[in-house]
C-alpha cells in the first residue's frame, strides 16, 4: 500500500463503474467497495495523524499541469466522517429498495458521489474543485430523483438548476483568480494573492456559489423539497455530507486561500446570514407537518450555526483560543454529519414502516419501532446540542469564541437556536411517546435500524466524549494533555457507570423478562451502594478520588469525591435502592417497564454524575442529561395530560438548562476551568470582573432556580406530578428538586465562595428569594386537596431552606442549609411513596378521601406520619434538626429579626396543612368503600414492596434526628463541608 | 480596447443575461438555454485569459478548463433535459 490518498478515490470509481458493468452483483460489490473505501479512509486518516499532511501528484504530473491531492487534518476529518456516513446508509440502502432494480440504480450513483465528495476533500487545485463539485452535483440529482415520484423529479430539477448556477458563478471567480495571478494551484494562489479588486470580486463570485451549493439563508430555498423527497438514505448523505461539502470550500477559502483578502464586515454578512438561517430553520422546523420535511428544514438551521463561526474566526489572532473555537466549528460540522444522517434514516424505517410520516400520526412510534425511537431521540439531543453530544463542545467553543471577542449578539442566536431546536425534537417525541396501544414489536430487521442507531451513538456519546484527539488532528498543539489513570482514579467514572450499564441493558430488554429486569436492577443498585461505601471509607483515610477526562481544549469532564459530594452521592444511592424496590412494587404489571427502567436509571446516572462533577462544565453536562432522563418518565403515562406535563417540564428546565450554560461558558472564559473548590475560585480575581460576576451570579441562579423551583420559576412543578409515584418520589426528593438546590449550594460555596458572594451583596437576594418561595409555597401547599398536589408544593418550600441556609453567612447557618439536602430527601420520598401506596391500594387521590385510612393501612400511614411531623419540624425527626440550625445560624448572622419569622410562619403553615391530614388518617371513621381497592386487605396491608420502602425511609429520617450527633451522621458531614467553607 | 478585452466583457455580458434568465424564467427549457448561455459567457472569459498576444501560442490552461466546462455543462443539460422529459411523463397525482 503506497498511498490511501490514491484508493479513497480511486475505489470508489472502480467500484461505480463495476457496478454498472455487473448488474446482477450490485449488492456484493457495493457493500465491498463501501468497505474498502472507509477501510482507506480510515488508513488515510491514520496517515496524516501519525506523519502529518500529505501531498499527492497524480500521475507524477507537477501541480500546475496535472492533478493534486492534499489531504490534511480537516479534510481527513470530513473524508473519514463521509466514509462512515455513507458505509451506514448504504447498509440502510440495501434494506430500503425492496427490489433490486433500486438497489441497482442507487449503488452506481452513491459510489459516484461517494468519488466526488472524496476528491473534493483532497483537491489541491481551484479546478479540481469546480470538477468536483460538478460531479457531486450531477450523482446527488440523480440519486434525488431515485424515488421517480413527481415531487422528487420536481425537486430534483431544481436541486440541479440551482446547483449549477452556484458552479457557474464559482467558475467564474476561478477565471478571475487565473486572470489575476496565473495559477490555479491553492498553495501557490495563497501564497500570491493580495487585498485587490480582482480577489475581492472572485471571492464574492465563488462564496456567493458555494453558499447557493450549501443552502445557507436565504440561497435554502431549494434544500427543502430535495432532502425530503429523496429515498431516506439518499436524504441523510444531502443532509449530512453533500451541503458539508460546499461548506467545507468556503471555510478552506476564506480562512486559507483568501484569509488575507477577507474583512471583518464580510465575515460578519456571513455571520449575519447563519444567524437568520438558524432562526428561520428551526422556525420552519417547528412548523413542518413531516418528519423529513423537519430533517431537512433543521439542516437549514445547522448550517447557520457553521456560518457564526466565520466572525468570531475573523475576530481572533492566531492562537490557542482560534484553534479552540475552529476545533469547535469541525466537530459541529461532524457532529450533524452523524445526527442527521441517523435522523434521515430512521424517518425512513418509520416513514417505510408505518406508511407514512405524519408526525401527528406517529404516536406510539416508542412502542412500534423502539430502537429507531431511540435514534431519532439521540440524533435529537446532538441537534439541540445537549450533552454528551459533539454538538455540545461545539457549542460551547461557538459560545466562548463569541465571548472572547466580544460578539455578544451571537449568543442569544445559539440559544434561541437551541431551544427552537429542543421544540421541534420533543415535538416529534412527544408523539413517540404517545399512548396507543400497538402491535407489540420490538427490534425489526437489523439493516433497517442498526445503522441509524450507529450514527446517532457516534453523534452523540462518541464525538462528545472521544473528540478531543481531532484538535491534534486539525494541527493545535499545546492544547490537550493526557494522564494516567488508577483505581482511585476510576472510581467516580465506575460509580456514575454502575447505574448507567444496566440502564442501557434494560432498554433493550423484552417486556416480559421481569425477573430479569429486576435483577439487573437490583444488581446496579448494590453495586453502586457497596461503590460509594468504598468511597466513604476512603475519603475517610485521605484518598483522593478523581477521573478526569478531556472533550476538548480547556474542557475537562471531572468527576470528584468531596465532603459535599459523598453526601449527596449516598443520599441519591440508597434512595434509588429503596426507590427501586418501590417501583418494581408500583408498577407491576403496567406496560412499557422496559422502558421506565431504562430512563429511571439513566436519571440516577445523571444525579450521580451531577453530585460527583468537580467542575462546572461537568455539572452543566449532568444537569442536561438529566432533563433529558427524566423526560420521559414524566410523560411515561402516555395520557394527553400526561405528555403535556412533560412538555411544559421539559420547557422550564431547558430554558432554565440553557442560562446555566451561558453562565457557565461567560465565566469560563474570565476565570479558566471552574473547577469546585471549598470556599470558591472567583475571590482572587481582578476587582474589575466584579460587575461581571454579579450578572453571571444572576444568570446561573435563576437557570439553577428553576429546577430548584423557587417562585417564580416554579409553574412546572405541580404539572409535572403526573408521573408515577416513584418518579415524583425521586424527582422531588433527590433528582430534579435537589439537583437544583445542590448547584445553587456549589455555586455559591465552591464556585463563589460563600464569603466572596456576600462581598459582593448576592447572599441578600438569594435570601429573599428563598424566603419569598418558603412562604409561598407553604400557602399553596394549604389549598390544596390532592395529596400529590399538596406534597408538590410543599416540596417548593422545603427545598427552599437549602437555599436559605447558603444565603446566609455564618457556618452554623450553612450546617442547617446543607443538612437538608438529606433531611428533606428522606422525608419527602417517605410522604410521596406512601401518597402512592394510597393511590396505589385505594385509589385514594384527594385529602377529603383520607378519612380512617390509618387504620386501614397503619404501616403507610404510621410512615406517612413521621415525615409530615418532620416537615413541621418536630423533634426529634430530621427536620428538627435543620430548622434548628436556621434558627440558631439566623441568630449568629444578626439576621434573626426577619428569617426567625420565616421559620416560625412556615412551620406553622407546615403544621396547617399537615396536621389535618394525620387526624383525618387517624382519627375519623372511614367516609364508605373506598374509591378503588386495588389490594385487598390481607395479611399485610398492601403488597410488600410497596410496604417496606416508605418505612425504611421513615426510619431513616428518625434516625438522622435522633443520632445526628453520631459519626457519620448527616449533621456530621454537614459540619465538615461548613467547617471547611469558612476555613476553621 | 483591445481585443481580448471585448471579448472578455462580452463573456461578462453574457454571463450575466444567462444568470437573469435561469432565475427568472420558468419554462423549463428556457432556464436550460439560460444556464447554458451563462456557461458559454464563462467559457468565454475564459477564451480571453487565453490570449497572450499577437503572433504568440494562447496560453494552454484556459483552453483545457474550457472543453472540461464544455463536457460538465453538455452532461447536466442533458440530465436536466432527461429528468424534464420524465416529468411530463409522469402524472400530476402518485
Amino acid at each position: 500500500m503506497t498511498d490511501a490518498v490514491i484508493w479513497v478515490i480511486a475505489l470508489p470509481l472502480a467500484g461505480a463503474l463495476l457496478t454498472v458493468l455487473s448488474p446482477r452483483h450490485v449488492d456484493a460489490v457495493g457493500v465491498a467497495t463501501a468497505l474498502g473505501t472507509a477501510t482507506a479512509a480510515l488508513a488515510l486518516l491514520w496517515q496524516v495523524a501519525a506523519g502529518g499532511p500529505v501531498r499527492y501528484a497524480v500521475g507524477g504530473w507537477t501541480p500546475g499541469l496535472g492533478i493534486a491531492l492534499h489531504a490534511d487534518g480537516l479534510a481527513v476529518a470530513l473524508l473519514v466522517m463521509t466514509a462512515l456516513v455513507a458505509l451506514a446508509a448504504g447498509a440502510y440502502a440495501t434494506a430500503y429498495f425492496r427490489q433490486g432494480l433500486g438497489r441497482r440504480r442507487f449503488w452506481p450513483l452513491w459510489l459516484l458521489l461517494w468519488t466526488a465528495l472524496n476528491a473534493l476533500f483532497l483537491a489541491g487545485d481551484l479546478f479540481n474543485i469546480y470538477v468536483t463539485l460538478e460531479l457531486l452535483g450531477l450523482a446527488a440529482v440523480g440519486l434525488t430523483a431515485l424515488g421517480g415520484k413527481r415531487a422528487a423529479l420536481e425537486a430534483a430539477l431544481r436541486y440541479l438548476v440551482a446547483g449549477l448556477v452556484g458552479s457557474m458563478a464559482y467558475l467564474a471567480g476561478v477565471v478571475l483568480i487565473y486572470t489575476a495571478y496565473g495559477t490555479l494551484d491553492l498553495a501557490a494562489v495563497a501564497a500570491a494573492i493580495r487585498p485587490e479588486p480582482a480577489a475581492w470580486t472572485a471571492l464574492a463570485l465563488m462564496t456567493a456559489g458555494l453558499l447557493l451549493k450549501t443552502a445557507l439563508f436565504p440561497l435554502h430555498f431549494w434544500l427543502p423539497p430535495a432532502h425530503a423527497n429523496a429515498p431516506a438514505p439518499v436524504s441523510a448523505a444531502l443532509s449530512a455530507l453533500v451541503v458539508k461539502a460546499a461548506f467545507y470550500l468556503v471555510l478552506r477559502l476564506w480562512l486559507d486561500l483568501f484569509a488575507p483578502v477577507v474583512t471583518s464586515a464580510a465575515a460578519n454578512l456571513l455571520g449575519l446570514l447563519g444567524a437568520a438561517a438558524v432562526l428561520w430553520g428551526s422556525w420552519q422546523a417547528l412548523r413542518a407537518e413531516r418528519l423529513k420535511l423537519v430533517a431537512a428544514y433543521s439542516t437549514v438551521a445547522q448550517i447557520g450555526y457553521l456560518f457564526l463561526f466565520f466572525p468570531l474566526l475573523a475576530g481572533l489572532p492566531d492562537g490557542s483560543v482560534r484553534d479552540a473555537v475552529f476545533g469547535g466549528a469541525v466537530l459541529l460540522a461532524l457532529t450533524h454529519g452523524f445526527a442527521k444522517g441517523a435522523l434521515f434514516l430512521a424517518a425512513g424505517v418509520v416513514q417505510q414502516r408505518a406508511g407514512h410520516d405524519r408526525i401527528r400520526d406517529l404516536d406510539g412510534t416508542a412502542q412500534g419501532f423502539p430502537a429507531a425511537t431511540f435514534a431519532i431521540a439521540l440524533a435529537g439531543v446532538a441537534l439541540i446540542g445537549l450533552p454528551p453530544s459533539g454538538a455540545f463542545i461545539g457549542k460551547w467553543q461557538l459560545i466562548s469564541g463569541a465571548i472572547a471577542t466580544g460578539q455578544w449578539f451571537w449568543v442569544p442566536v445559539v440559544l434561541a437556536g437551541s431551544l427552537l431546536a429542543a421544540a421541534y425534537i420533543f415535538r416529534v417525541l412527544g408523539h413517540a411517546f404517545g399512548d396507543r396501544p400497538s402491535q407489540d414489536r420490538r427490534m425489526t430487521l437489523a439493516r433497517e435500524e442498526v445503522p441509524a442507531l450507529a450514527l446517532a451513538t457516534l453523534a452523540t456519546v462518541i464525538l462528545g466524549l472521544g473528540a478531543a484527539p481531532l484538535w491534534t488532528l486539525l494541527g493545535a498543539t499545546g492544547l490537550l494533555d493526557g494522564r494516567a489513570l488508577d483505581f482511585d482514579a476510576w472510581l467516580p467514572g465506575l460509580i456514575v457507570l454502575s447505574s448507567w450499564v444496566p440502564g442501557v441493558f434494560i432498554f433493550v430488554l423484552q417486556e416480559d423478562s421481569h425477573r430479569l429486569r429486576t435483577a439487573l436492577n437490583l444488581f446496579g443498585a448494590v453495586t453502586k451502594l457497596v461503590l460509594v461505601g468504598v468511597m466513604i471509607w476512603g475519603v475517610f483515610h485521605g484518598h483522593v478520588y478523581e477521573t478526569r477526562w478531556t472533550l476538548g481544549p480547556g474542557l475537562e469532564l471531572v468527576l470528584h469525591a468531596d465532603a459535599l459530594s459523598v453526601l449527596f452521592v449516598t443520599l441519591s444511592t440508597v434512595l434509588w435502592l429503596v426507590t427501586t424496590v418501590y417501583a418494581i412494587g408500583y408498577l407491576e404489571e403496567s406496560p412499557r417497564r422496559s422502558r421506565f427502567f431504562g430512563f429511571f436509571s439513566l436519571c440516577v446516572t445523571a444525579t450521580v454524575g451531577l453530585a460527583l462533577a468537580g467542575n462546572l462544565l461537568t455539572f452543566v453536562i449532568f444537569y442536561e442529561a438529566l432533563t433529558l432522563a427524566t423526560y420521559p418518565l414524566v410523560a411515561h403515562r402516555g395520557t394527553p395530560e400526561a405528555i403535556r406535563g412533560a412538555r411544559i417540564y421539559l420547557t422550564y428546565t431547558l430554558g432554565g438548562g440553557a442560562l446555566v450554560l451561558l453562565g457557565a461558558i461567560w465565566l469560563g472564559t474570565l476565570a479558566g476551568p471552574l473547577e469546585f473548590v471549598q470556599g470558591g475560585i472567583l475571590g482572587n480575581l481582578p476587582a474589575e470582573l466584579h460587575g461581571q460576576f454579579r450578572w453571571i451570579f444572576l444568570v446561573l441562579i435563576i437557570g439553577l432556580g428553576v429546577k430548584a423551583a423557587l417562585v417564580p420559576l416554579h409553574g412546572w412543578l405541580p404539572h409535572a406530578m403526573v408521573a408515577p409515584a416513584p418518579v415524583s418520589a425521586l424527582l422531588h426528593a433527590v433528582a430534579v428538586v435537589k439537583a437544583g438546590a445542590f448547584g445553587i449550594v456549589r455555586v455559591v460555596y465552591d464556585v463563589y465562595g460563600v464569603e466572596f458572594a456576600d462581598r459582593l451583596g448576592l447572599l441578600t437576594g438569594l435570601a429573599v428569594a428563598a424566603a419569598v418561595t418558603i412562604l409561598y409555597g407553604s400557602l399553596r401547599a394549604l389549598m390544596q386537596d390532592n395529596l400529590k398536589k399538596r406534597l408538590a408544593y410543599s416540596t417548593v418550600s422545603q427545598v427552599s431552606y437549602i437555599a436559605l441556609g447558603t444565603a446566609i453567612l455564618g457556618p452554623i447557618a450553612s450546617i442547617g442549609g446543607v443538612v437538608h439536602l438529606v433531611h428533606q430527601g428522606l422525608m419527602k420520598i417517605t410522604l410521596f411513596f406512601a401518597a402512592g401506596n394510597y393511590a396505589e391500594t385505594l385509589g385514594v387521590h384527594k385529602v377529603s378521601e383520607m378519612d380512617g385510612v390509618g387504620r386501614r393501612m397503619p404501616g403507610t400511614t404510621f410512615a406517612f406520619t413521621i415525615g409530615a411531623l418532620g416537615m413541621i419540624g418536630v423533634p426529634p425527626i430530621a427536620g428538627f434538626v435543620t430548622k434548628w440550625y436556621l434558627g440558631l445560624g439566623a441568630v449568629a448572622a444578626g439576621q434573626a429579626a426577619w428569617v426567625l419569622p420565616v421559620l416560625i410562619a412556615s412551620s406553622l403553615l407546615n403544621a396547617a396543612y399537615f396536621l389535618p391530614v394525620l387526624y383525618r388518617a387517624w382519627f375519623r371513621e372511614p367516609a364508605g368503600d373506598w374509591p378503588e381497592e386495588h389490594i385487598p386487605a390481607g395479611r399485610r396491608e398492601t403488597a410488600g414492596a410497596l410496604l417496606w420502602p416508605p418505612v425504611v425511609t421513615a426510619a431513616l429520617a428518625l434516625a438522622a434526628g435522633l443520632f445526628a450527633a453520631a459519626p457519620y451522621s448527616p449533621l456530621e458531614w454537614a459540619e465538615l463541608i461548613a467547617r471547611r467553607e469558612y476555613g476553621l | 480596447m483591445t481585443t481580448a478585452l471585448l471579448y472578455g466583457l462580452a463573456g461578462i455580458g453574457l454571463a450575466a443575461l444567462g444568470l437573469r434568465g435561469s432565475l427568472a424564467q420558468v419554462s423549463l427549457l428556457r432556464r436550460l438555454l439560460a444556464l447554458n448561455l451563462m456557461g458559454s459567457g464563462v467559457f468565454l472569459m475564459l477564451g480571453a485569459v487565453a490570449y497572450r498576444g499577437p503572433g504568440l501560442s494562447p496560453d494552454p490552461v484556459p483552453q483545457a478548463l474550457v472543453l472540461t466546462g464544455i463536457v460538465v455543462a453538455v452532461s447536466a443539460t442533458a440530465l436536466a433535459l432527461a429528468l424534464g422529459r420524465r416529468l411530463r411523463e409522469t402524472p400530476d397525482r402518485d
